[in-house]
């Protein structure tokens, strides 16, 4: 029996977890539901021993246990499975397994492999996985394997309490059969098992209990068998499914500017189709995993796909097929991490709103730079955005998130491309830069740019997009305008359904 | 308050290099009677002028992130074919045109790899350079090729006193400052090198570019090749020293390029490549023998490096 009593934790500013209390039994399988940012991960961590609790304690099977490091976790016999299995890629499944204690070789300094084979094995078979060979690499093994190696990992090491992330977000639907087929036969043997997921219909296939969070906060706990999902979304984002508060459907634009049509790209996009109007904010909303950046990317050619095409709207007003490569030139890209993609961080700000349109700043014939209309127009960005920088000659890399992030915005807006794709355009920006970006984005698109939203956050969906498309295990399933666009409304659509098409 | 402190310590670094340099030409004027007499510094001048047009080359190839170790090798293996038809048929304009046309498939050969198939350029310029070595000696049979047409001997000419190779190398070093530092292109080389995935994004074609930087690279060693053989009036398997390679990167990240990409600039490396030929000069005059030359050159390259380490870091 595990138990954490009444923890609390504070981070600056924020209780991340409040007074939650967890109860996980033997033989059970406990389903820990929240959005991000709910108090989950922190949750976890506590357990794991990453972080320490500032108030509560952990019991197992009655005695106080405390954890100073995961090192204490893995001695009480926690391990975690997580969303992404951690490995070490080109080193056997079996030294996989019992890494960290390898067996010894006869031989001084030499580990014994095949004995570790041998075990691995045995572990493998207990969860019903043999078709595993323990001598092959990591990288060779699919990522259901992987998985399995993991699962077997926790047990050599003597794991009593498994906690699983999500496990199945990258899985296909046979590996997720497979995976809970496990899950069951672990909890048989009377592990603890802790289950975190979005999706609510494998909590209510797999799971026996349930402990929702909500902002840090316990919103409900209980007995799966007989709750409805409907309850379980309430407790999930603390209000009713069906209430309204999204102002009417503004009048839009009939004029296409972009149109994806059947996207194929593997496993992760499956026949993609959807139009942007002139002028229109569209959001493309979908949990984690779901394939949201993927499909930006594809469109873009950024990325390899199967089958599909992509036609965006000429000068003279038809809709052209775009050819490879091509649309970037067209377009504007906030990527979802500016510091891998969005900006020049150790070039000055002049140098980084003027990337995306170079040939503005050169002379015809020649191509010389003319910085002096560089820095008068970037000046003008920055007072137009509200930019915080002592210069316009300060290095990118000085700024702050927020005006790092207004800097990659000044990029398009000085590139004054028709249409905008957004991927998580407020990560890691403070709540001022935030609002003033919101304002940007609205204003843009009052003015006749077409914006492509990607968000996590369902009140930025909510707040900013016309009309939301429902991507869910890369299809478009849905799309909802005006009124249908509510906070819980989108929670419901993204999290029921993992797998409707399948 | 800290970036105060930073420059300050800059400053005092600055100081302490050019101190270090003043006191090094002291040395040397002390040490060698002849460092500062017009004829010496003549002959560096026109020593540098093969390190400098390799570094110039290596200074684009650094700043988009690349390295080129091919480029001695390529200096070599379009040099000798050119030269061979020049000393047998006396046709100037064919021979440099097989030296450029030789020297641009070389550098496309590496631009394709890099750019398109997106191999290392550390790997693909190593293979490159082998390849590069076999071709010269395979077709030269290991031997040198002497008697270059006079039309062409104009090039290894003086003025006065002044190798016509001196100006030569000074305009295209003029020419590649433009470059980099005022156009369009310029600055599309730094922001690959600063950071590809942006440049891709904001609308670059950077596989285009990447090519383009190998091509002329490979041009500029294919100009040094042509200095050079104008100079001494043969071409061969023995118009590249060794340390050709080391001697060009040295001069680059001397003068301030980094191996990581993204910066360097053509005062830099000129200042660089002047600082490698008087080390050489140095070494020459003094008549330490080959090994111990090694020795010094290499002691002093790390110390340098390591002093403009220690004044960019933050």
């Amino acid at each position: 029996m595990l138990e954490m009593n009444n923890i609390t934790k504070k981070f600056p500013g924020v209780r991340a977890l409040d007074n939650v209390t967890l109860k996980a039994e033997p033989g059970k399988v406990l389903a820990l539901i929240g959005v991000n940012g709910a108090g989950k991960s922190t949750l976890m961590n506590i357990l794991g021993g990453i972080l320490k609790q500032d108030e509560g304690e952990i019991l197992i099977n009655e005695k106080k246990v405390t954890m100073n490091s995961p090192k204490d976790a893995e001695k009480n016999g926690i391990a975690f499975i997580h969303q992404e299995p951690l490995f070490f890629s080109s080193m056997s499944v079996a030294q996989n397994v019992f890494i960290g204690n390898l067996f010894k070789s006869n031989f001084p300094f030499l580990t014994d492999n095949k004995k570790a084979e041998r075990e691995a094995k045995k572990y493998l078979r207990l969860l019903g996985a043999d078709d595993i060979d323990p001598h092959s690499a990591m990288e060779e093994i699919t990522i259901g394997a992987r998985q399995m190696t993991e699962i077997a990992r926790s047990l050599a090491m003597g794991a009593n309490i498994i906690i699983f992330d999500e496990p199945t977000s990258s899985l296909s639907l046979h590996e997720k059969n497979k995976l809970f087929d496990v899950i069951r036969k672990l909890k048989q043997e009377g592990k603890i098992i802790i289950y975190i997921s979005h999706f609510l219909d494998e909590i209510t296939e797999l799971c026996d209990d349930y402990l929702v969070l909500r902002d840090g906060k316990m919103s409900g706990a209980g007995v799966v068998e007989g709750l409805h999902k409907e309850d379980l979304v309430t407790m999930v984002i603390g209000q009713k499914p069906s209430a309204a508060e999204k102002k009417a459907a503004g009048n839009l634009s009939e004029e296409t500017i972009l149109k994806v049509s059947h996207i194929v790209s593997g496993n992760l996009l499956q026949d993609v189709n959807f139009e942007l109007r002139k002028g229109e904010i569209l959001g493309i909303w979908g949990l984690m995993g779901s394939g949201r950046t993927e499909l930006v990317r594809a469109v873009l050619g950024l990325d390899r796909i199967d089958a599909g095409e992509v036609f965006f709207m000429d000068k003279d007003k038809s809709l052209k097929k775009i050819k490879k490569n091509t649309l970037l030139k067209k377009v504007g890209y906030v990527t979802e991490s500016r510091h891998y993609d969005g900006l020049f961080l150790n070039m000055d700000i002049t140098n980084n709103c003027t990337a995306a349109k170079l040939d503005n700043y050169c002379t015809r014939r020649m191509k010389f730079i003319r910085a002096d209309k560089e820095v008068q127009d970037t000046k003008k960005l920055i007072q137009k955005l509200n930019i915080k920088v002592p210069d316009e000659k300060t290095p990118a890399s000085l700024l702050s998130g927020g005006n790092q992030q207004k800097v990659v915005f000044a990029k398009w807006l000085n590139k004054g491309a028709p249409v905008l794709i957004l991927d998580e355009p407020t990560r890691g920006v403070d709540v001022g830069s935030k609002m003033e970006i919101y304002k940007i984005i609205r204003k843009i698109a009052a003015e006749g740019t077409s914006v492509l939203l990607i968000s996590s956050e369902v009140d930025e969906m909510v707040d900013l997009s016309d009309r939301v498309i429902i991507l869910k295990r890369g299809r478009i399933t849905e799309s909802v305008e005006g009124r249908d666009i509510s906070n819980s409304n989108l929670m419901k659509l993204a999290l029921s359904g993992g797998d409707t098409h399948e | 308050m800290i970036r105060t402190i930073v420059s300050d310590r800059k400053k005092l670094l600055d100081l302490i290099t050019l101190l270090a340099a003043v006191i090094f030409v002291i040395i040397l004027s002390a040490a060698v009677p002849n460092f500062l007499s017009l004829n010496n510094v003549i002959n560096v001048l026109e020593q540098l002028t093969t390190i400098g047009m390799l570094c110039l080359g290596m200074t684009f190839i650094l700043i988009i992130g690349g390295i080129d170790l091919s480029m001695p090798a390529v200096l070599m293996a379009a040099t000798v074919p050119g030269a061979m038809i020049m000393s047998k048929t006396g046709n100037v304009l064919v021979g440099v045109v097989i030296i450029l046309g030789v020297g641009i498939i070389f550098g496309m050969i590496n631009g394709i790899a890099i750019a398109k198939a997106r191999m290392i350029p550390f790997i693909v310029t190593l293979s490159t350079q082998i390849i590069a070595n076999g071709f010269a000696v395979m077709i030269t049979n290991s031997k040198s090729v002497f008697g270059l047409p006079d039309v062409f001997l104009f090039l290894g000419i003086k003025i006065g006193i002044v190798p016509i190779s001196i100006p030569i190398f000074f305009i295209i070093a003029v020419i590649s400052h433009i470059i980099l530092a005022k156009t369009k292109y310029g600055r599309i080389f730094y922001m690959i090198g600063q950071n590809e995935n942006t440049a891709r994004i904001s609308g670059i074609r950077t596989d285009l570019y990447i090519f383009c930087t190998y091509i002329i690279a490979s041009i500029y060693a294919c100009i040094a090749g042509i200095l050079l053989a104008a100079r001494t009036n043969m071409a061969g398997a023995t118009m590249v020293g060794n340390t050709m390679l080391t001697d060009t990167i040295s001069a680059a990240v001397i003068g301030g390029a980094s191996l990581s990409g993204g910066k360097g600039n053509i005062f830099g490396s000129v200042l660089g490549a002047l600082f490698i030929t008087v080390i050489s000069n140095f070494i020459n005059l003094m008549g330490y023998s080959y090994y111990v030359g090694l020795i010094i050159k290499g002691v002093l390259i790390v110390i340098i490096i390591a002093l403009d380490r220690l004044r960019n870091r933050e």
